[in-house]
């Protein structure tokens, strides 16, 4: 029987938040038959929930995306028609390209920048507040800050290139032209969530052992070898982990980029999510949206597993080494 | 926080390391700033380039959001709306919390083989995107006669909070020697008795932090609330399109507004604060 430590999911869950002290590996037992019922009664109110409202849901659009609904009359089987249609749809693979260009700059430029502040606040007397005000921004409402900042963002009476204009630099229409409305989307969701990177590596700095640190340091580490042979690798796991959820919540939001620019100028900034908004409304073909949902929902379902995978197996190794 | 934390500290003086942050804290925070600040200013210096920097302060545009004036048509039922964002966000958080919490015991604390198996049930089940949903889920809740209200979004932001309170909560509980509850169920308690008992009250600190974002996420839900409420249910952060709908830009209103929005979030967050970093804390890092 393999130990319960062993167990690649639980491991992802430890590797959330637990020290890796093997504690698992003392529950050898098998289950008592109590136990076991208790488990199935604690667990069943949540999965009852999630199926009525997640997987019930999930099965209606997988049989309207197999169905063309005309406006008046039944719906008819259409088999995989309008999948094929999607698929070979421009502004889909558009929608999909876009939502790249989104998440994989945001989540980097937060990780760097996140890293950093909390490198910078390690050891600082005011580091506390200074933090608190640093995470502000990821307590508040993507929609409303994105309708605040395509005010601020303005062309002529935003503040933003007043600023520009004081330091004399080039004024932007930033989210008026195709070709900056992306990079801005990208600048405004790094601008609010790099806070989130701040915490979770603040919270990893702070369980680093002393020890580790001062066994290196003894043998003749500087900050940058410290940096880079101890304390980063011990990160990993948490960079894994901070990707993961980054990605889930970039993927499919709508409420920052939708009142920031709409999906636009034109279509490029339309995400997967706006995308599928836009398909929804219009309403004329419920079969091609359902189906367009379907297939963005198993990307981000295979990507999302890909990344927890990454984020676990970087654990398992680093127990294994260690 | 004031041991002194390990990997520290570069050779950069104190002097520039305090210059870097300020300029981030400037960044993060003017924008908040500004926002408040042009909820204050009189109309006719809202958009007036180069910006006022000095004007005599008006409550005007909150006057006008509170329905406190019949001047304009403007005034809308934005108390409403602020009752509506309340109603979600602790309808959302607290039976997620409870489900989630119990789920997440079971899995990880009674010894049972499918813990793993539930664990990535869960994630899928997370990985779904609203958007996918929406669809069903408006035919569903037509159906049961709930749209527009409040209940329908609670129901569904619930689903989408309930794998993260059981991820987040497994990690802490999984930290916790098993003896603990082996303890408490020796003396006498129930599973549930040991969890609320004894698990719970040392966990304090993640369930804390997990029912933060949970309040968070409720509380500024923009898609879900869109789709599933017309006028009667909803929430400030659907609400605020109406400022900036079309080509009438009511700027005084919608800084009110966010303000507004951004005052109880910012008020938790900051109660929370020491929460915030010991929750992610208990571990992840191996050493």
């Amino acid at each position: 029987m393999p130990r319960a430590g062993d167990h690649p999911a639980r491991g992802t869950a430890r590797a959330m938040a637990t020290k890796a002290s093997g504690r698992w590996g003392k529950q050898t037992g098998k289950p008592s038959r109590r136990d076991h019922r208790a488990a199935l009664f604690l667990a069943l109110p949540a999965a009852i929930v999630a199926i009525g409202v997640i997987v019930a849901p999930l099965f209606y659009a997988l049989w309207l995306s197999l169905h063309r609904t005309p406006l008046v009359g039944g719906s008819v089987y259409a088999g995989f028609s309008e999948y094929s249609q999607v698929l070979h749809s421009g502004a889909f693979w558009a929608s999909i390209g876009v939502t790249a260009e989104v998440a994989v700059p945001t989540i980097i430029v937060e990780l760097i920048l996140g890293t950093t502040l909390a490198l910078l606040l390690q050891n600082l007397r005011w580091a506390g507040t200074i933090r608190l005000l640093l995470i502000v921004p990821i307590l508040l409402s993507p929609a409303i800050v994105g309708a605040d900042w395509s005010v601020m963002l303005n062309r002529s009476t935003g503040i933003i290139n007043y600023f520009l204009g004081v330091f004399h630099l080039p004024q932007e229409s930033f989210t008026a032209t195709a070709s900056t409305a992306l990079p801005t989307v990208d600048a405004i969701y790094a601008w609010q969530n790099v806070g989130f990177t701040l915490l979770v590596i603040t919270a990893g700095l702070a369980s680093v052992s002393q020890e580790l640190v001062d066994a290196i340091t003894v043998d003749g580490a500087n900050y940058i070898q410290r940096l880079r042979f101890l304390l980063l690798p011990l990160l990993g796991p948490l960079f894994a982990i901070i990707i993961f959820w980054r990605f889930v919540t970039l993927v499919e939001d709508y409420g920052l980029v939708g009142l920031l620019t709409g999906g636009g100028p034109g279509t490029s900034t339309t995400t997967a999510t706006l995308y599928l908004y836009n398909q929804l409304t219009a309403g004329d073909n419920v079969g091609l949206a359902s189906a367009a949902a379907i297939i963005i929902a198993l990307m981000t379902i295979i990507v999302g597993m890909v990344l927890a995978r990454i984020a676990l197996l970087n654990k398992q190794l680093r127990e294994r080494g260690t | 926080m004031r041991q002194p934390h390990p990997g520290a500290s570069a050779k950069i003086p104190l002097i520039i390391r305090y210059a870097v942050l300020a300029v981030f804290v400037v960044g993060a925070l003017f924008p908040l700033y500004w926002v408040f600040v042009s909820s204050i200013k009189p109309n006719a210096d809202v958009f007036k380039t180069p910006p006022v920097w000095t004007f005599s302060p008006t409550l005007g545009n909150y006057r006008q959001i509170l329905g406190m004036t019949n001047s304009s048509a403007g005034g809308t039922d934005f108390v409403r709306y602020a009752v509506n964002s309340t109603i979600i966000a602790v309808g959302t958080a607290i039976p997620s919390l409870l489900l989630g919490t119990l789920a997440a015991y079971g899995i990880t604390r009674c010894r049972v083989r499918w813990g793993g198996r539930y664990l990535t049930a869960v994630l899928v089940g997370r990985l779904v995107p609203p958007a996918a949903l929406l669809v069903p889920l408006f035919v569903l809740f037509t159906t049961f006669h709930l749209i527009d209200t409040q209940l329908a979004v609670i129901i569904t932001l619930m689903c989408f909070a309930l794998p993260f309170v059981v991820w987040m909560m497994s990690g802490f509980f999984s930290e916790l020697p098993p003896e603990l509850d082996e303890a408490a169920l020796v003396d006498g308690c129930s599973r549930l008795g040991a969890l609320f008992r004894v698990i719970l009250p040392i966990s304090a600190a993640g369930l804390v932090v997990t029912g933060l974002f949970v309040f968070l996420g409720g509380w500024n839900e923009f898609l879900i609330p869109l789709v599933l409420t017309e006028n009667n249910a909803q929430p400030i952060a659907v609400a605020i399109q109406s400022y900036v709908a079309g080509f009438n830009v009511q700027w005084g209103p919608l800084f009110a507004a966010s303000a507004l929005a951004f005052l109880p979030v910012i008020i938790v967050g900051a109660l929370a604060q020491r929460y915030l970093t010991r929750g992610f804390t208990s571990g992840a890092v191996k050493g």
